[in-house]
């Protein structure tokens, strides 16, 4: 159990037992692969009466969770919850530069039920990387502007491009 | 569903829901595909920032047309759980190459296949992920 505790601390994770469901059901708040045999093991649970709740946010993480859980042999059954959108896979450190920038660049958002949280128009399903396509194939900021008008306006293209500049060097900066 | 002698002689279109970020000039060359009818998001009375599962799990009877190949995919949004999902993974494509590969898809014969799946479409290719992750590779 202390080795699956440090295991999942060292990813920020909150394990915690719940009286639903007995003999005992675990709740985990993130999305982690966790070697089965030790999750068993820890748990002391009977693998065909437990559930296991798990908190989707690495979708590919969870895709290789449940693909364990559910074997013959584990029997476990898995529910899975969409907390909190379906973020996309990146690294940590990704997130986190592109969130911060946004609080430069308040006519970007990162919320997570558009393109998984891929940095975006607010309140608009175009990224910023779709700005970036569209210029390239365009050519021009009025072009671009043309594409999505009346919704999209020449400040918020260029927000866009900004943002895309301002994460590219701080992604390379130390 | 089985085919009639009406769905036979009348064959039904592909409703196609664009995604609100593919260009809208798109729209009107699929359209003159003949066997689609496409619209864009905000024609479906979806807002402008709709989330991604709305857009998926729409009540319109309609297949996703999308370029979101980030954060939309089989493993998010499995088959069998909405009205299917075209993602079109050509970089950076022209509406001329948005019209080009649905075409090429639409006129292969797999067109039958896009009901409650997810299709990832190139120019040339499509990956097609249907139920028990069964996954069917295909040339146009």
């Amino acid at each position: 159990m202390w080795e699956l505790e440090q295991h999942l601390s060292q990813r920020k994770i909150s394990l915690a037992k719940t009286s639903i469901g007995k003999p005992a059901s675990a709740y985990i708040s993130e999305g982690v692969y966790v070697n089965p045999e030790l999750f068993a093991e820890s748990h002391g649970f009977n693998p065909y009466e437990t559930k296991i709740y798990h908190f989707e946010v690495n979708p590919k993480a969870t895709a290789e969770f449940t693909a364990w859980a559910n074997t013959a042999w584990m029997n476990v059954r898995v529910m899975l919850f969409s907390s909190h959108g379906t973020r996309s896979d990146a690294n940590e450190d990704s997130w986190t530069l592109a969130e911060k920038l946004c609080e430069q660049h308040p006519a970007i958002s990162t919320y997570e039920g558009v393109f998984g949280g891929i940095p975006h128009l607010a309140g608009l399903r175009i990224s910023v990387p779709d700005i970036l396509e569209q210029l390239y194939l365009t050519g021009s900021i009025a072009a671009v502007q043309n594409i999505y008008a009346p919704d999209v306006s020449e400040d918020q293209i260029k927000e866009a491009i900004a943002y895309a500049q301002d994460f590219l060097e701080s992604a390379f900066s130390s | 569903m089985p085919k009639t002698f009406l769905s036979r002689l009348f064959p039904h279109s592909l409703k196609l829901m664009v995604d609100y970020n593919l260009n809208p000039a798109a729209i009107q060359g699929l359209n003159r595909i003949g066997s689609i009818k496409a619209k864009r998001t905000t024609e479906y009375g979806f807002s402008q920032g709709a989330d991604d599962k709305d857009l998926v799990y729409n009540k319109k009877r309609c297949v996703l047309l999308t370029g979101d190949f980030r954060s939309i995919d089989e493993v998010r949004y499995p088959p069998c759980q909405h009205e299917g999902i075209i993602i079109l993974r050509e970089q950076r494509a022209s509406p001329e190459k948005i019209v080009a590969c649905v075409k090429a898809f639409a006129q292969s014969g797999y067109r039958k296949e896009t009901s409650h799946n997810v299709i990832h479409l190139w120019e040339k290719t499509a990956i097609i992920h249907k139920h028990n992750d069964v996954k069917q590779e295909v040339t146009l």
